[in-house]
């Protein structure tokens, strides 16, 4: 049954890439009819990703998150979910090339990865063999909303991060008086500042929440709220990153440019914490083993 | 039936000669009537803007019909000039398909891509079903350049982005705010040019107008004419505070809008985008103003370098117009042809098909005896013959059709075969008028002027 998991994985993967396609020649020509298809193989897309991931679900009996691959692919499908909104609602096939370079790439590296690294749990923590006979059911919980909060607010922050880098050469153009063909097809500073503020308005309170659940995870779990590790403390530095962005636009009513930057760079730092940490920090085969 | 047509325009002929043989109004009617009344013209549309003067014809003589539009044109302009034929260019047949197409889609316009002229098309056409002069094949050629036209349009962007300095401000603006609705827009001195941007920003949704002149009695004067609200010059502070768009074209030798002036705004404005167009020489704003984050500032210099690329850039569309024309000028070759050859297949056919009748009739009465199998067979296999004799012919004509060289043979056809031509061509129209009503033109709309470039304006350029 994995194996239809993965079949239909690799479907949408192929779908998203056609729709890449679609927009990229969309964006070469400037023809409003392509959209439309590009849009069409995005949705085909999410369908067969959601499939692929509920049947892995049926099958394990959870949540497709607990190794480093199906966490991937569940972030994607959460990004995607969010951006099919958006797209529903804004109508905006630049930022549906932009968005899909990432998650078919997303998808494709997640495809490819040797079994071994697909295999890493998601969040490379050293569990206590004894606190892991907790009940599970507790433990999933608040692992689950974990996981659910921090993902969406990963994919808001997502779109953030784009709409942003959207933003800024959509400045540098209008600033710079270099007009290229970006210049046509990118939609006015203004809806592109709100709308980056608007997924950060999203993804602040959803990583929020999901501080918060995880260290209640980590109470049952391991005994402690807070230890301090390398992914805690970079999520608390992500966390504040965002939490200044706010602030200095909500505040000290920074606009345009400057606000769009630190949200771009809370972004990396998200992108560090998800990616980086887990392979930086603590050596793959360590967990092999452990696990 | 073929298709001529003589004219000229911006490139052949200068506009002391174009403007003699401009039509416009009754002038066309009459040369309409005109046209219809002299030799081997079956059709006639007259195609006539400030840049151009065309004459479409449909003809059964292709020089014949040519001569008829030179006499014409010489005595519309009433022989003052003698050397008239140097001015005049001719396309025929597919060639003057194409060059329609080519002019209904902006690309043989002075301003490349200019949207007037599809209206213009659309009008030549009107002008002439009004008049009577055109029948199925310029009524459908004229039609189908205007969809052609249309399919330009829209599929490529050759029509996008503005060749004005005013337009280009007022899309400037839309990229910095998106919609224009509920924008203040403040005037700072005035002239020509901010008059021209305030009227196109309005037209985009600005509602407010402010204005501010060194003299407050002028401003009062001027707010009239904007119908805008007059503030005093020296608020010019405050009133930036409310401004969104700012045009600035004093005649002051120095600077009017500070750097320190605007750093305060922005503080006061909290940040909100405010844009700035200086259109005055000597400049009216500080540069350094742009470097300032949210502040957009452009002056007279930077607008025609926008002006430029965007000419540029609709240069680049050509190619892919050009593939859409020769799309376009494929489907009308195929309706041409197959207007040629269909009927002359039909008459074909039934030519036939008579003769196996009547010889059928006449082999039944001389032969009573005859039984209904027998009857059968014989009419089956006469049905046999004339097929099999009809093949060959029949394949020949609809490859014919599409192949000029050979399209000479369909003249002949009608005489090798006997058949009556002026029957066919009835026949023809006829189905045409069953099958496809002539559609009514939709109403010429009023031709946009914001596009055309200042320069133009000021050479006394043609506005049409």
């Amino acid at each position: 049954m994995l194996i239809l998991s993965e079949r239909f994985l690799q479907l949408a993967s192929v779908s998203l890439w056609a729709s890449l396609a679609v927009y990229v020649a969309r964006f070469k020509a400037g023809t409003p009819r392509l959209a439309y298809f590009g849009g069409l193989l995005a949705k085909a897309g999410w369908v067969a990703l959601s499939v692929s991931l509920l049947v892995r679900s049926l099958v394990q009996g959870h949540l497709p998150i607990t190794t480093f691959f199906e966490s991937l692919t569940t972030l994607v499908w959460v990004a995607l979910t969010i951006y099919l909104y958006l797209d529903w609602k804004w109508r905006w096939p630049v930022l549906s090339a932009f968005f899909l370079l990432l998650a078919s790439g997303g998808l494709a590296y997640a495809l490819f990865l040797p079994q071994e690294v697909r295999a890493l749990p998601p969040v490379l923590q050293v569990v206590p063999p004894v606190i892991r006979a907790l009940p599970p059911k507790l433990q999933s919980g608040w692992l689950l909303l974990h996981v659910t909060f921090n993902f969406f607010s990963y994919g808001a922050f997502t779109l953030s991060f784009l709409i942003g880098i959207q933003y800024l050469w959509q400045d540098y153009q209008l600033k710079h008086k270099k007009f290229t063909i970006w210049y046509d097809r990118l939609p006015s500073l203004d809806r592109l500042d709100f709308l980056n503020a608007r997924m950060i308005n999203w993804g602040f309170p959803l990583l929020t929440l999901g501080i918060i659940t995880g260290s209640i995870w980590a109470r049952y779990a391991w005994g402690t709220y807070w230890d301090w590790n390398a992914k805690e403390s970079w999520s608390l530095f992500t966390w504040l990153i965002f939490a200044f962005a706010l602030y200095f636009r909500d505040i000290r009513k920074w606009r345009g440019r400057k606000a769009v930057l630190f949200t771009v760079i809370g972004f990396l730092a998200v992108l560090f914490n998800y990616f980086g940490i887990n392979f930086l920090f603590r050596h793959p085969h360590f967990f092999i083993r452990g696990s | 039936m073929h298709i001529v047509t003589v004219g000229l325009n911006h490139k052949t002929a200068p506009v002391e000669v174009r403007e003699k043989l401009s039509f416009a109004g009754t002038r066309r009617e009459l040369g309409l009537q005109r046209l219809k009344a002299l030799p081997h013209l079956q059709e006639a549309v007259i195609l006539s803007t400030c840049n151009r003067t065309e004459i479409y014809a449909a003809t059964e003589d292709l020089p014949g019909a040519r001569q008829s539009i030179a006499v014409f044109l010489n005595e519309v302009q009433q022989g003052v000039e003698t050397r008239l034929e140097r001015y005049l260019y001719n396309f025929y047949d597919l060639e003057a398909v194409q060059h329609l197409f080519v002019v209904a889609s902006g690309l043989d316009s002075m301003i490349l891509g200019e949207p007037q002229i599809l209206g213009q098309v659309k009008e030549a056409l009107a002008v002439a079903q009004e008049k009577k002069t055109v029948l199925a094949y310029l009524s459908k050629l004229f039609q189908h350049s205007v969809e052609a036209g249309k399919r330009v349009r829209t599929e490529t962007e050759i029509g996008q982005n503005a060749v004005s300095i005013s337009y280009a401000a007022v899309e400037l603006a839309r990229k910095i705010f998106g919609a224009l609705e509920g924008k203040v827009v403040l005037i700072v001195g005035a002239g020509k040019m901010s008059e021209l941007t305030v009227k196109n920003l309005r037209e985009h949704g600005a509602s407010a107008i402010l204005v501010a002149n060194r003299t407050y009695e002028r401003a009062c004067q001027l707010a009239r004419d904007f119908s805008g609200e007059p503030v005093a010059f020296e608020a010019l502070g405050e009133t930036l505070q409310k401004a969104d768009i700012v045009i600035s074209s004093t005649g002051a030798p120095h600077l009017v809008i500070h750097y320190d002036m605007v750093q305060e705004v922005m503080r006061a404005r909290r940040n909100r985008s405010l844009f700035l167009v200086d259109i005055a020489v000597p400049r009216d704003i500080d540069p350094r103003v742009n470097q300032m984050d949210n502040v957009y500032l452009y002056n007279i210099d930077d607008l025609h370098s926008v002006v430029e690329t965007n000419l540029q850039r609709r240069e680049q569309q050509v190619k892919r117009a050009e593939l859409i024309i020769s799309e376009e000028l494929m489907n009308f070759s195929n309706w041409w042809s197959s207007r040629q050859v269909v009927p002359l297949i039909r008459a074909l056919r039934d030519r036939g098909d008579g003769i196996r009748r009547q010889e059928l009739e006449k082999l039944f009465s001389r032969c009573p005896d005859l039984d209904e199998k027998g009857k059968k067979q014989v009419a089956s296999m006469t049905q046999a013959i004339v097929n099999k004799l009809l093949h060959d012919p029949v394949v020949f004509l609809k490859q014919a059709a599409n192949d000029g060289q050979r399209a000479k043979y369909l003249e002949v056809m009608p005489e090798l075969f006997g058949l009556d031509m002026a029957k066919i061509a009835q026949d023809a129209n006829a189905r045409e008028a069953a099958s496809e009503p002539t559609k009514v033109l939709e109403p010429v709309r009023a031709p946009e002027k914001a596009n055309l470039s200042l320069a133009e304006r000021a050479k006394g350029g043609p506005l049409c």
